[in-house]
């Protein structure tokens, strides 16, 4: 394409000076216009000095500027008394919003007419080289309270969330006449759930042993992406023999989840207590005698991501499941409460 | 804000040519001027033929170059024989540096007058779409069970931008039948600053009677916290007990060990030795089984831990906690613990 005068092909004699504005109409045109910037979400862009302003959008005609405030919402631009359009990411499908321009930096917006349905808009862009390859993920590690609360880095949320969780561990069941173990709670992310370990039971009689409660399954998923549920591990039942003399017997174990801390069978004793915050089952109630509790199940273990994530979360911890009681020589241990681990990214 | 000269609209008769040279001016303070550049740190731009120089920095004014060295210091670049002014990069803040400029790769120096407090500076600007590890480097997993030196590893020479670490002490060994404790696992440790540790778990006990079966071994708990970010911190698991009857024709398992996150706990075995943990794993042994109605407790876990190292450092010092022994029994001795182990992922982005 030519420029829009070819000097040296005009006739000879007098010739319009409009012909050189016409020129430089042109060159205004291909060049990044260097302006001041003003406003936070629909933003006026003027020319600087003598740097000229277009007098209307032609395809790729580019404005240069300075941010002066944090983006904050759906982003529009005006140059120089021009419409009003809005401006688009790099995608040239979503609108620029809130975090994508900081102030202080330095942008480009070049118009395009394809843009909005062919109404025209501007694609943000920004070339400097940026100064951290970017942000450090931020863990939470959270063992009570009902709101995550997302957290922001240079003003925005996070690409994703990586979120492990664990509901609560069943207790374990007293080693003869007592009661069975309390069934864990369950442990909530928005609408992601995984579900507690049952209790386990006490030892109905000779030649019968505590049963083991089961694992904690059939929690749902929410909205983001599974990458693994796991049921809970089931207790292990207690010991039952008819007849053995003076013996001393652990209760069962309490089923074991991706966060360790299972609780000690003790021997002809109450269960012991198993880690906090891991899930796991709590250990049945020893025996001196014959007659041993089960252990209590592993709470539901899962982990997905969420992108991209909202502003907070409603949460759950996952209750431990109580202690079995009454036991003739001992009870079982209470089971370990939930737990959510969030790993917040930005890239 | 129009041109400087609108040539339509001037008076009729001869007009100064210098109209066109302050056209022009303009013209150059808004192109990215080609030019060649000289030096390491301290660029020199020059113009490229008959590329225009302009005579004063002004808000975008900008040069293109292609870059003859890598960048090793802070950056400083001057345009002919103008001021030499700071480079920043992208956040108007940080003096671009070590790194920051590749030889050989396409660059554009954009003038702002309000970066260093008014005094001006360049910021730099890369748009070209780069060629390998442009998207960024995919991590690196490093499996530390030996050794005490951990070198980062480097992509495109760069060191990555963190470092997720998991670790795990040694668990306890399994306590023999009528004799012999299990030994307590080492603390791992990996030091920033100051030490991240993982406390070993303890050893399982021994029957010291026929009504006294050997206890389980308590799980690592203790350690410390180093420089960086915490994510989460796990007491380990205790074992399980032995067992104790007066049934001499039975064949009992020891106490199980006790598992940590990464698995791998030793498996009581019926009247014999006690099973090992799985290598590395931090976990406990078992205790030793028994057909003499007396068994030991398995061993306690380790301590797990998990935290984040930003802006890692080009090595680090670190030691394994050495797996606890087995218990020595009278007939069947228990299994040994697991050594421990440090996972590290680097992130480049």
């Amino acid at each position: 394409m030519p420029w829009p005068t070819t000097f040296a092909k005009l006739s000879a004699g007098n010739q319009l000076l409009a012909l050189f504005d016409a020129m430089f109409t042109q060159i205004a045109q291909m060049v990044a216009v260097p302006c001041t910037a003003a406003g936070t979400n629909a933003i006026t862009l003027t020319p600087i000095g003598n740097a000229p302003a277009f007098t209307s959008y032609q395809n790729f005609t580019a404005a240069r500027f300075v941010a002066t405030s944090n983006s904050t919402a759906a982003v529009t631009a005006t140059f120089a008394g021009l419409t009003a359009l809005n401006v688009y990411n790099g995608d040239m499908l979503t609108q620029a919003g809130n975090g994508s321009i900081t102030s202080g930096q330095e942008y480009v917006l070049i118009f395009v007419q394809s843009l909005n349905a062919g109404a025209g808009g501007f694609v943000l862009e920004q070339a400097s080289v940026p100064a951290t390859a970017g942000f450090i993920p931020v863990p939470a590690n959270l063992i009570s309270g009902v709101t995550y609360t997302t957290p922001l880095q240079g003003g925005r949320l996070p690409l994703y969330l990586h979120v492990r969780m664990i509901a609560g561990g069943g207790g374990g069941g007293s080693n003869n006449s007592g009661t069975g173990g309390g069934a864990g709670g369950t442990t909530s992310f928005d609408s992601w759930t995984a579900l507690g370990g049952s209790g386990g039971q006490p030892c109905p009689g000779f030649g019968s042993p505590g049963p083991g409660g089961a694992g904690g399954s059939g929690g749902v998923n929410g909205s983001g992406v599974l990458r693994r549920r796991l049921a809970g591990a089931r207790g292990n039942d207690g010991i039952s023999n008819a007849g053995g003399p003076t013996p001393r017997w652990p209760g069962g174990l309490g089923g074991v989840g991706p966060f360790g801390g299972q609780g000690r069978g003790v021997a002809a004793g109450n269960g012991g207590a198993s880690i906090a915050n891991t899930g796991c089952g709590g250990a049945g109630g020893g025996d001196n005698g014959v007659e041993c509790g089960g252990g209590g199940g592993c709470g539901e273990y899962v982990e997905f991501f969420i992108s991209p994530p909202a502003a907070s979360y409603p949460i759950a911890i996952g209750a431990a499941g109580a202690a079995s009681t009454g036991g003739i020589t001992s009870n079982g241990a209470a089971g370990a409460a939930g737990r959510i681990i969030v790993l917040a990214h930005w890239q | 804000m129009p041109w400087p000269t609108i040539f339509a609209n001037l008076a009729a008769g001869v007009q100064p040519l210098s109209l066109f040279d302050a056209m022009f001016t303009q013209v150059a303070q808004m192109c990215a001027i080609p030019c060649s550049a000289a030096g390491t740190n301290a660029l020199t731009l020059t113009p490229i033929g008959a590329a225009p120089t302009f005579t004063s920095y002004q808000n975008f004014t900008s040069a293109r170059f292609v870059a003859v060295n890598t960048s090793t210091g802070a950056i400083t670049a001057q345009f002919g024989t103008l001021a030499s002014l700071n480079v920043y990069l992208g956040d108007l803040a940080t003096q671009a540096g070590s790194g920051a400029i590749t030889i050989g790769q396409e660059y554009v120096l954009v003038f702002v007058q309000s970066l260093n407090v008014g005094a001006g500076g360049f910021v730099l600007e890369s748009a070209a779409i780069g060629g390998t590890g442009s998207s960024g480097f995919a991590p690196q997993a490093s499996l530390l069970t030996s050794g005490t030196t951990f070198t980062t590893p480097t992509a495109g020479g760069k060191l990555p931008l963190y470092l997720y670490v998991r670790m795990v002490g040694g668990g306890g060994g399994g306590g023999g039948d009528t004799a012999g404790t299990g030994g307590t696992g080492g603390t791992t440790s990996f030091t920033n600053v100051t030490n991240w540790t993982t406390v070993g778990g303890t050893g399982g006990g021994f029957s010291s009677s026929t009504t006294s079966p050997g206890a389980g071994g308590l799980g690592g708990s203790g350690g410390t916290s180093g420089t960086g970010t915490l994510v989460v911190r796990i007491t380990g698991g205790r074992g399980n007990d032995g067992v104790v009857t007066g049934s001499a024709s039975s064949s009992f398992d020891g106490g199980e060990g006790a598992g940590t996150p990464f698995g791998g706990r030793g498996a009581g075995i019926g009247g014999a030795t006690g099973g090992a943990a799985q290598a590395n794993s931090g976990s406990g042994g078992a205790g030793a089984g028994s057909t003499a109605t007396r068994c030991g407790g398995g061993g306690g876990a380790s301590e797990y831990l998990e935290f984040i190292i930003s802006s890692p450092a080009a090595s680090y010092t670190y030691a394994i906690g050495a797996a606890g022994t087995a218990g020595v029994g009278g007939t069947n001795n228990g299994g040994a613990g697991a050594g421990g182990a440090i996972e590290i992922t680097s992130y480049w982005q």
